[in-house]
């Protein structure tokens, strides 16, 4: 483990890692997110094994804050979202950055495999733009500013 | 002839004896010997009392020999008186002073004889005057001519009276001069000179015996005596019977005489021979002081006398007991007879008759406490008790006949060869179906060992068996329920197959065997074709099994690849209809300004379309996830998905004003999930599809046969009948989309549940005027499941 790496905030702000494959979606979060005026930070990573590699801080994304909450699609390729969620909740030093489960299924397996391996909450994507703004929006306040998060990242 | 009546009286004799031993006599006997004891005691009393009676009188007769000497004291004493007296009369004195005696002599003579005269009652025999020659001088008593008469110088008395110059008492003897017998008494008589010249004497004689008698009242019968010391008998009361001077020495007085006691008593009989006890006395002052000693007095009293009271009482007592015991004995006689023999009799009269076979026969006596109310009640018990058991025992065969009568209908008529084997494997019993079966005649069977009917190879085991359990092996294959598959020999060697059933039991100890055995030939046939038949169909069955295993797997796997081909379709579609449906959206937001009114409705139908396209692609999913998600059959409580499917429609209820009532619903096998889909359906429908009031609607269970039919009814606009068998096909819809949304699939999907659980579904309405959706379930009896499987 990386002792160095500090706590959360970079420039004050607090960090969301989105993990999204699908661009068009990418782009309608950040939207989202500007639209809100919302004072945080996004990093973004395509894939899982992206996504492993920034939350680590390993690789390229060596010195890489690690991030306050993160925002997992389900299905991406090379690891899918599950894995990365299985990962992440079995390493005790990851465990407890929490990860909202963004995607676009509403099937209740989905749900229940979710939360079966500890995500904090799963959200489906809304059909209908205003509803997707909304949601985005929702997330970033809760989760940044009304939820309090660990300090130090959650490190014992 | 003769023997008849002679035997009678045998048997009347040997009647007798018997009787003399029976009870009667021994409890009479038991009576007297209890009055034993009185008379003992009778008995004793009367010897105690003649004892007593004996002592009395002994002691009576010891006083009246001492009152018999006292009174012959007295009689000396007065003697000696009048001795005295007499000494010094000068007639005394004269006479024999003066030589000339004579008229001095007369004078005393007449003086001694008036005296005597009046002495008479003292019982004075004489007085006279004696010499001191021993001439007598006078006596009242003329002297005896004899010539020993006059010369009385050799008595003692004189004798002693001159020598010792007093006071002299003879001896008693028999006077010289009276002849009689008497008791002398002498006196000196003194001259002057006192010298003593001559002896005054005085003759007693016995007479006061007699009178002694009288005075002191004897009874009658007693007997007085005075004896010399020889025995000879001085004198006697009563009086006569001329034993006066004969000698009683050879008597029992002799033994008096010679013993010569002072006194005492002695008994024996008395001189009249009666039996009487004796008193004795020495008479005269001491025996053997001069000589005069040893004359008895003896006082005898009759025995008889003595005994009489005792006697008496004694024969009174007696009688007494007599009459007693016979009144005893006559009690007991009439008493035994009433409490016991009578008793006794009707017992061994009730006995006889039940040995002679009426058990019916009771003593009649009465149960008391006694013992032999407890015999009588003891043996009526015992005879009620025998006629139980012979009733029992009468019952008992009846049963037993109708079992054994039972049994033989049986076993002749079987059909079944029935063979009764005894323990070392001879047949002792078989009926007509088995001699038919192994082709024996009648009776050829009986006796035979059971070796012969069955195949050689089975003989040695079969001995084996029947010696192990004859040594106490219990037996394995007896009485089990299964039968044997043996193989039987008919008699000509044929084998025939056969099913063989075994049993055993015991009886007096002794081990006996049956068996049924069927003539399976026949089966066996049958079994042979229908093993053949039963092949070919296997390999059919086999065949058509792994076809249709193949079939199902297939089905399986297209299933399995239909479902992820829907979920993976839902997925992969829902995202591209976002996207369009999002950045339209996006476009109009940030080009709002831009954008003219057609524009905005352009974006409105497209975004439409993309919410249209998403809502019928997880319908679609739905629908196919009924048939293949479906949970297995479980018992479904109607009531309970109907609460939890309300709770979902909340919303949907609370905004129309709706109100569902329902009937009680019962619980059904199916799929709880489903089921909740079903009704959430059909409510929701009759909800969404309302009219003007507001909607009512009610759920109902009626039971028919072995289906429940349920139905939702509403009161809301109905369905034209024309289309009531279209609205359950997919995606059909009757309204525009505007009016009433919806896919369309809700009722295709109520279909599809209905037929996963083997129910029906079809609507009854009248438009405008509200539908009512009927649908069955099965009523079958589900056990609820331990735990359903996860899903």
């Amino acid at each position: 483990m990386d002792t160095t790496r500090s706590a959360t905030t970079v420039n004050g702000k607090p960090g969301i890692l989105l993990v999204e494959d699908n661009p068009a979606d990418v782009r309608l979060t950040v939207e989202a997110l500007r639209d809100a005026n919302a004072h945080s930070r996004m990093d973004i990573v395509r894939d899982g094994v992206e996504a492993m590699a920034f939350i680590r801080g390993v690789g390229k994304y060596a010195g890489s804050p690690r991030p306050d909450v993160i925002l997992l699609d389900l299905n991406l390729p090379r690891k899918d979202g599950r894995a990365v969620l299985r990962e992440m909740k079995a390493d005790p030093d990851l465990r407890c950055i929490p990860v909202v489960v963004l995607t676009s299924s509403e099937a209740d397996e989905d749900v229940c495999a979710a939360y079966q391996l500890c995500a904090n909450c799963y959200i489906s994507k809304p059909v209908k733009l205003e509803k997707f703004l909304i949601v985005i929006q929702s997330i970033e306040h809760f989760w940044l500013h009304v939820a309090k998060l660990p300090q130090g990242g959650g490190r014992a | 002839m003769v023997a008849g009546p002679v035997k009678a009286i045998g048997r009347g004799v040997s009647h007798v004896k018997g009787r003399l031993a029976g009870l009667r006599i021994r409890l009479i006997a038991l009576v007297l010997l209890a009055l034993g004891p009185a008379l003992l005691l009778n008995v004793y009393t009367y010897l105690e009392q003649r004892r007593l009676a004996l002592r009395e009188v002994e002691a009576n007769v010891r006083r009246l020999a001492r009152f018999a000497a006292a009174s012959e004291q007295q009689i000396i004493q007065s003697g000696h008186q009048l001795l005295v007296t007499l000494s010094r009369l000068p007639e005394v004195r004269n006479a024999a002073a003066h030589a000339d005696a004579h008229a001095h002599a007369h004078a005393c003579k007449s003086l001694f004889r008036d005296l005597l005269d009046h002495q008479e009652a003292r019982g004075y025999a004489n007085i006279g005057l004696i010499r001191a020659d021993g001439q007598v001088l006078a006596s009242a008593i003329d002297l005896p001519q004899a010539p020993g008469a006059r010369n009385l110088g050799d008595r003692g008395y004189f004798r002693k009276a001159l020598e010792s110059g007093e006071f002299a008492v003879g001896e008693y003897q028999v006077g010289r001069i009276t002849g009689k017998p008497s008791l002398n008494l002498a006196y000196p008589v003194l001259d002057d000179a006192k010298e003593v010249v001559s002896v005054v004497f005085l003759a007693i004689n016995l007479e006061w015996v007699g009178r002694l008698a009288a005075e002191v009242d004897l009874p009658p019968g007693s007997t007085v005596l005075v004896l010399d010391r020889h025995g000879v008998i001085l004198a006697g009361q009563p009086a006569g019977e001329g034993y006066v001077g004969r000698s009683a020495a050879d008597t029992v007085f002799g033994k008096v005489v010679v013993e010569r006691k002072p006194e005492g008593t002695i008994a024996g009989p008395g001189l009249d021979g009666v039996e009487s006890l004796f008193g004795f006395r020495v008479l005269g002052g001491e025996p053997g002081a001069g000589g005069s000693g040893g004359v008895y007095v003896l006082v005898g009293l009759p025995r008889s006398a003595v005994t009489a009271a005792a006697n008496r009482m004694l024969s009174r007592n007696l009688l007494a007991l007599a009459l007693i015991a016979l009144l005893a004995v006559a009690a007991a006689w009439k008493g035994g007879e009433w409490f016991i023999f009578r008793h006794v009799r009707a017992m061994v009269a009730a006995a006889r008759r039940l040995a002679g076979g009426d058990l019916k026969a009771r003593t009649g006596v009465g149960h008391t406490n006694t013992e032999l109310g407890e015999l009588a009640a003891a043996f009526d018990d015992m005879a009620g008790a025998l006629q139980m058991d012979e009733a029992e025992q009468r019952q008992l065969e009846h049963v037993l006949r109708e079992s054994e009568a039972r049994f033989r209908s049986v076993f002749q008529l079987s059909s079944a060869a029935i063979l009764l084997a005894d323990d070392r494997g001879r047949v002792i019993s078989c009926n007509e179906a088995s001699e038919a079966l192994f082709r024996y005649g009648p009776g050829e069977l009986d006796g035979l060992p059971l070796t012969e009917i069955m195949p050689q190879r089975y003989r040695d085991a079969h001995q084996a068996a029947l010696q192990r359990i004859a040594s106490g092996e219990p037996p394995r294959l007896i009485n089990s329920a299964a039968s044997l598959e043996l193989h039987g020999l008919k008699r000509g060697g044929v084998e025939f197959p056969m099913r063989l059933s075994l049993g055993s039991w015991h009886s007096d100890g002794r081990r006996f065997y049956s068996g049924i055995v069927l003539d399976s030939t026949d089966v066996k046939r049958a079994e042979e074709q229908l093993r053949t038949v039963n092949a070919t169909l296997e390999r059919r069955v086999i065949r058509r099994t792994a076809d249709a295993e193949r079939r199902a797997r297939e089905l399986e796997r297209s299933n399995g690849e239909l479902e992820q081909f829907a979920y993976v379709a839902s997925h992969d579609l829902q995202e591209p209809l976002r996207m369009v449906a999002s950045y339209v959206q996006l476009l109009e937001r940030r080009y709002k300004d831009k954008l003219d009114a057609d524009a905005g409705e352009f974006i409105g139908y497209a975004v439409e379309g993309a919410q249209r396209m998403q809502g019928l692609i997880n319908d679609l999913l739905a629908y196919s996830r009924v048939g293949s998600r479906g949970k297995a059959v479980s018992a479904v409580d109607l009531e309970a998905v109907l609460s939890s499917t309300l709770s979902n429609l909340t919303v949907a209820i609370d905004e129309a004003g709706a109100r569902v009532t329902h009937d009680p619903l019962p619980t059904v096998p199916g799929d709880a999930v489903q089921l909740g889909q079903l009704l959430q359906n059909l409510i929701g429908n009759a909800i969404k599809f309302r009219g003007e009031r507001p909607p009512l609607v009610h759920v109902a269970a009626e039971r028919k046969g072995d289906e429940w039919v349920c139905s939702v009814r509403d009161n809301g606009i109905g369905i034209d009948p024309e289309y009531a068998g279209r609205i359950f096909l997919i995606f059909q819809r009757l309204h525009a989309r505007s009016a009433y949304p919806g896919s369309g699939i809700g009722l295709a999907v109520c279909k599809k549940i209905m037929e996963r659980h083997g129910g029906r579904i079809w609507v009854e309405s009248v438009s405008g005027e509200g539908a009512t959706f009927f649908f069955t379930l099965p009523a079958a009896q589900v056990a609820p499941a331990e735990g359903d499987e996860a899903d």
